[in-house]
């Protein structure tokens, strides 16, 4: 019966995809986009990877859907939108990658733990629980670093072009047509609450500063989409402050312990230091997300945005 | 009991994949965001199935995810159909 299960994850997941790209209508894609994610976070919860699992249910039903829809909206207004521009020639070279990388199957070792063992080796060196966290922020700091500085990067790119664009405040206007300003009293604190139980989890068990800075950005935009005023009134210094801390705190880590003559970021194995940069993170995640989503929407009023700063 | 829970997500399942079909032939943007809507409730409760079946509880969270932000999709979509935004949309 699981193989069943399985082999229908499987059929659903490359049908959809399929579908996604020989649809003739951006809509129908983009909804169907929005099933991939479902699938896709079914996949990962039956590979026993709840981490993932949660990661793809939080990004693809809080920020995807949102993002996809609204660039639709901005790119391609209605009955303009061309169907069958589909590129029939990359299907050889994809095909070929496809097996290509099948075939990297066999090369895989039939060792199914794969770096579990070293990591279940190396958790007596951390004081955090769960190994994944472990790996996160502690064995592989590093690329946590860089992943928060790609985000930064992003922001900053989006800055430039709003600045170009002479559009001084962090964040556009809310909407002409602001909807669901009842549900911010139901959801918000809901998904506040999530976001930090889900980091709070991190520390010994499936969750994380990326899962609870997803879930806190999708509440970003949906206080935007009601139109309430509360982020738009953030200072915006406060604003930046808030994106660049988790990339920051990484850095002072680094900085840290390069002075004390020690490998770059090793840090005291405090708990609370470690939480410490786990929520820093989450804070930034949230911050960087939520300025990617809303702060990059094409403007109805013009004027408006630069008035506000 | 395991089989029980994993035949009842096999049935969800292709529940979702007959709402497919509305997806790809739903002659209104509408009809096509119901059904995504309705894939987002029949997928919590596969998830809450396979945490049962699995027994893996933290799965549960992934379903408590997608009960919670599958709204954000509709949210955007809404604003997206009201009027004044289709008529600028429309405009050269």
């Amino acid at each position: 019966m699981a193989l069943l299960l399985d082999m229908l994850v499987a059929f659903a997941l490359v049908a959809t995809a399929w579908r996604i790209m020989r649809s003739p209508g951006h809509f129908q894609a983009v909804v169907l986009f929005i099933t991939f994610g479902l699938l896709l976070s079914l996949a990962w919860a039956r590979l026993h990877s709840p981490d993932i699992a949660l990661a793809e249910a939080a990004v693809g039903a809080g920020l995807a859907g949102v993002l996809l829809l609204d660039t639709l909206r901005a790119v391609a207004p209605p009955g303009t939108v061309k169907a069958g521009a589909h590129f029939s020639w990359l299907l050889f070279p994809c095909l070929l990658l496809a097996g290509l990388l099948s075939l990297s199957i066999m090369h895989i070792q039939p060792d199914i733990h794969g770096l579990s063992r070293a990591v279940a080796a190396g958790m007596q060196a951390t004081s955090l629980e769960y190994p994944v966290t472990a790996v996160l922020l502690d064995f592989r700091g590093y690329d946590t670093w860089l992943e928060l500085g790609v985000l930064l990067a992003a922001v900053l790119g989006l800055l430039c072009v709003r600045r170009k664009n002479s559009i001084r405040a962090p964040l556009l206007p809310a909407p002409a047509e602001p909807v669901g300003r009842w549900l911010i009293s139901i959801l918000l604190p809901i998904i506040i609450l999530v976001g930090g139980f889900l980091l709070w989890l991190g520390a010994f068990a499936p969750g994380g500063a990326f899962q609870a800075g997803v879930v806190w950005a999708a509440g970003g935009v949906l206080l935007w989409q009601a139109g309430h005023p509360s982020l738009g009134a953030l200072p915006g210094s406060l604003w930046r402050v808030s994106a660049v801390l988790g990339f920051a705190l990484f850095w002072v880590l680094a900085a840290a312990a390069l002075i004390r003559n020690e490998p770059m970021l090793t840090h005291p194995q405090a708990k609370g230091w470690i939480l410490a940069v786990e929520y820093a993170a989450a804070l930034s995640i949230a911050v960087c997300l939520t300025s990617l989503a809303i702060g990059g929407q094409k403007s109805e009023v013009r004027g408006q945005g630069s008035g506000d700063r | 009991m395991q089989i029980f829970y994993l035949a009842l997500a096999c049935f969800l399942l292709l529940n979702i994949l007959a709402g497919l079909w509305r997806v790809m032939q739903g002659p209104t943007p509408a009809d096509r965001m119901v059904s995504a809507q309705l894939f987002g409730t029949t997928g919590v409760a596969i998830l809450l199935v396979l945490a049962q079946a699995l027994e893996a509880p933290y799965i549960r969270n992934a379903a408590l995810l997608f009960a919670l932000l599958m709204i954000m999709a509709v949210l955007s979509f809404v604003r997206k159909s009201t009027p004044k935004q289709g008529q600028t949309g429309d405009g050269p």
